[in-house]
């Protein structure tokens, strides 16, 4: 049952709505009432003057009248309606003025119906003269234009012609509000998706259609006349044009093929109406049939492809839709054949605007319906794309955890790797030597103690080295000459540190701190043991050469400097294979008065 | 020098051979007197049920336990003695640990027996031994990050301290700093020893911090 509802909806509502236009416009026989011969006349000389006062550009004048005989029943509240005029004219009755002329220059004509009605003692029993005095603007393209006159009791009158108002204008300038609004809100949109033509073609849509539209809402005209009504007639096909645009767009399908036959059908539609209304030349006026068939046309059209669309989408808007396009065309129709004559009454005024507010508001309800719909779908999309980057962002800290665990483990295995290593070269290598030599008794117990201290400094260099505090070389530096400062004060030999300026230096791996220490505790152990030095000097500083920096570490004494090759031990070549593994370079420079062992090492930048 | 008519020496050490070692040290020295030895943490408290020891030569590492917890034992039961702990090499986090626990300097294993003299000299004249492993642990402990909220009671390094311990990290003693910083030897000793209260201060105050954070010292208050 509701579907059925849902179904008929779409058609009922718009056949009311075109019933009761119809209703509305179906006016009583006004006939009776109706001036039947409007003699046509040149303007006389008076006319003429109060042509030539107020004008001063060269304008035409005409002068229309007509009688009526009354009866004594028909001379009180009586009124005349004339559904067409031109603007600037004056109405007379019995010679006396009922309209004053409106001389606006730019407005002269109106399809808007006026009522005046007509003061007692106007009118008189027997013969009454009716006259009008029309006058246009300069130039070919204005037009002196009378329509139907009906002059009767205002108690019938007045009635229709308030309906005719209310259906003809206000219900244009209800349309016109209500296309304005909708234009307001879609400018923005239009303009932020102006890559998206569908809000530029419903924008064009709209405004064409308020240019057409305006002309039932107000009197208003611009332009001269002839030009104007080319203007908005040209709008009604222009909006229709754009609507078919926006139609191919909207439903998402690509664009036909025979999209372009309709730019060509528009400006034939224009020209026809055009030349249909040529200056002076009324038999033109049949041309005005192939702008009314192209806008049928197009009407047809759009009625059937939302016809199509209905098959192909599921929503029922393509019915809504469709019945909509079927009823502008045949409100359309309906006045066309009333502007032509064919039908209807002079009074029945247009309501093809209505069918385009109806169709306007079902077109702005679909697309705020998209645009809610879009947004909604974007919302949901955005609430599950951080849902699932949230799941992403879990697995990649599991996953970079796992990593690291890894990366500490392999570390880890490296560094005990490389402590066994030198455990098992340095400190065990020595230890067994001296059990060996232990044992054969070849070593006196100073010599014992002495390697014994040699052992125990080199262990301790491997623990310093391991100490997170002495990754930078400089405190590294402090602790070697802290543990070597005591035992110097009981030995004839001096030595100096110039490590305090040294700043404080990027951390290095323990290898470095090590390999280092070692190099820095051989030197001097070499100098104390063979050179027969009275002072050992280390220094140390870090020289910088624009964005390299290099730690210079010399070890100098005034020794009696490295006698032969032969003394040249492994002392030297191991200090030599301690400089290669850390990258470092190492230069020793030895002469009868002194050696210097100099070492150099490049730095990252600090900070 | 000023110092008290006996120096009664303790020693905490479950190395037979250098607690044999120090004592004779301790013994050879005209002005200590060995109060006790002990292999163990439960030998230590039952040797100070009945003696009262000046120092204690502390090592950390014991079969029945940390030494740490032997410094609270005598914090309580002999405020006034001072504890030299004994460490290994490169084992500053641990010495540094037992300095915040209350310990007063340290001693390393190896020490020659005039080392071992001279460091309990330094610990009853008020200093303390830093050694540039030590300054930059010191230099980090204190030198809190601004993540910390700063609480009224944490203490900081001021400049002379934070100068001081970088002249230590380069490895300079105590007479070269007094000369660089223009300062007697003493001082710098003391300034060394304000540094290590500073430290335990600072560990307490971290502890109650700890402890305020996990709601412990309000639900105590209740």
């Amino acid at each position: 049952m509701l579907k059925l509802l849902r179904g008929l909806l779409p058609w009922a509502l718009p056949a009311l709505a075109a019933a009761l236009l119809w209703a509305a416009n179906s006016v009583s026989d006004l006939s009776a009432w109706r001036l039947g011969e409007i003699e046509q006349r040149p303007c006389g000389t008076a006319e003429r003057d109060w042509q030539a006062a107020e004008l001063r550009v060269r304008s035409r004048c005409r002068l229309y009248r007509a009688e009526r005989t009354l009866s004594a029943a028909q001379l009180l509240d009586q009124a005349l309606i004339i559904n067409a005029m031109t603007r600037d004219g004056r109405v007379l009755i019995n010679g006396q003025m009922l309209r004053e002329p409106d001389p606006s220059p730019a407005t002269s004509y109106s399809s808007i119906p006026v009522l005046l009605a007509v003061p007692a003692g106007v009118l008189h029993l027997g013969s009454n003269e009716i006259v009008f005095q029309l006058r246009s603007g300069a130039g070919a393209l204005e037009r002196i234009y009378l329509g139907e006159v009906y002059l009767g009791p205002r108690a019938i009158l007045a009635p229709v012609w308030q309906r005719n108002a209310v259906v003809g204008q206000r219900g244009a300038q209800l349309a016109l509000v209500v296309s304005f609004a909708i234009t307001l809100f879609l400018l923005p949109i239009a303009w932020v998706r102006r890559h998206e033509s569908l809000y530029g073609w419903f924008t064009l849509t709209l405004l064409a259609s308020a240019i057409y539209i305006s002309n039932f809402a107000f009197a208003w005209r611009p332009l001269p006349l002839l030009i104007w009504s080319v203007l908005v007639h040209a709008a009604l096909a222009l909006s229709l044009w754009s609507l078919i645009k926006f139609s191919h767009r909207f439903v998402g399908a690509p664009k036909p093929q025979h999209e372009r036959l309709f730019g060509w059908l528009v400006v034939l539609a224009i020209a026809g109406f055009a030349v249909s209304r040529w200056p002076g030349l009324t038999w033109l006026f049949g041309f005005e049939l192939v702008y009314r068939c192209s806008q049928v046309a197009l009407l047809a059209y759009l009625a059937t492809f939302w016809w199509q669309q209905r098959q192909r989408m599921t929503s029922p808007r393509p019915a809504w839709f469709a019945a909509a396009v079927i009823m502008l065309a045949v409100l359309g129709v309906f006045d066309s054949l009333a502007a032509l004559g064919v039908s209807g009454q002079p009074l029945t005024s247009y309501t093809l605007h209505w069918g385009a507010l109806y169709l306007l508001i079902l077109l702005f309800a679909a697309l705020v319906i998209r645009i809610v719909r879009a947004l909604a779908d974007a919302e949901r999309s955005q609430a599950q794309l951080v849902l699932a980057l949230a799941e992403r962002s879990a697995e990649l800290e599991t996953e970079f955890a796992l990593r690291r665990e890894a990366q500490q483990a392999r570390t880890l295995a490296e560094e005990r790797h490389r402590i066994m290593r030198d455990m098992h070269d340095g400190v065990g290598g020595q230890l067994v030597a001296l059990i060996g030599q232990a044992q054969n008794g070849q070593l006196p117990a100073a010599e014992l103690q002495l390697q014994l201290r040699r052992t125990l400094d080199d262990l301790r260099l491997m623990i310093d080295s391991l100490d997170g505090a002495c990754a930078d070389l400089s405190v590294a530096l402090g602790m070697l000459r802290q543990r070597l400062d005591p035992a110097f004060v009981h030995l004839p030999v001096k030595i100096e540190w110039r490590t305090a300026q040294l700043p404080d230096l990027q951390p290095v791996p323990p290898t470095v701190v090590l390999n280092v220490m070692r190099i820095v505790q051989e030197a001097i152990t070499n100098a104390l043991k063979h050179a027969a030095a009275s002072t050992i000097r280390v220094s140390a500083k870090l020289v910088e050469e624009g964005r390299e920096s290099t730690l210079h570490l010399d070890i100098e004494d005034d020794g009696t400097g490295i006698a032969a090759e032969a003394e040249r031990g492994r002392g030297l070549d191991s200090m030599q294979q301690r400089a290669q593994v850390i990258d470092a370079s190492l230069d020793v420079r030895s002469g009868p008065t002194g050696t210097c062992v100099a070492l150099r090492l490049a730095q990252g930048r600090l900070g | 020098m000023n110092l008290p008519s006996s120096v009664r020496v303790l020693i905490v050490e479950d190395d037979a051979h250098t607690r044999e070692r120090l004592a004779g040290v301790v013994e050879r020295e005209a002005r200590f007197e060995l109060a006790a030895v002990a292999g163990s943490l439960q030998q230590a408290r039952l040797a100070l049920e009945n003696q009262q020891p000046t120092v204690v030569l502390l090592d950390l590492e014991l079969p029945d336990g940390n030494g740490v917890s032997l410094i609270h034992h005598l914090q309580r039961a002999v405020p006034l003695a001072q504890v030299l702990v004994i460490s290994v090499m490169g084992d500053e986090r641990s010495v540094l640990g037992a300095i915040a626990a209350g310990a007063g300097g340290y001693l390393l294993k190896d020490s020659s027996d005039r080392d071992v003299v001279a460091a309990i000299d330094q610990l009853l004249e008020g200093g303390a031994p830093l050694s540039p492993a030590i300054a930059v642990h010191l230099m980090r402990r204190l030198q809190a990050p601004a993540c910390r909220p700063s609480h009224e009671s944490v203490p900081r390094l001021s400049e002379r301290e934070l100068e001081l311990l970088k002249l230590i990290t380069k490895g300079l003693s105590y007479d070269e700093v007094g000369q660089v910083m223009g300062l007697r030897y003493n001082t710098v000793a003391s300034y060394a020893k304000e540094l290590y209260r500073k430290l335990q201060v600072h560990s307490r105050a971290e502890a109650v911090f700890e402890a305020t954070q996990l709601g412990l010292l309000s639900a105590a208050r209740v």
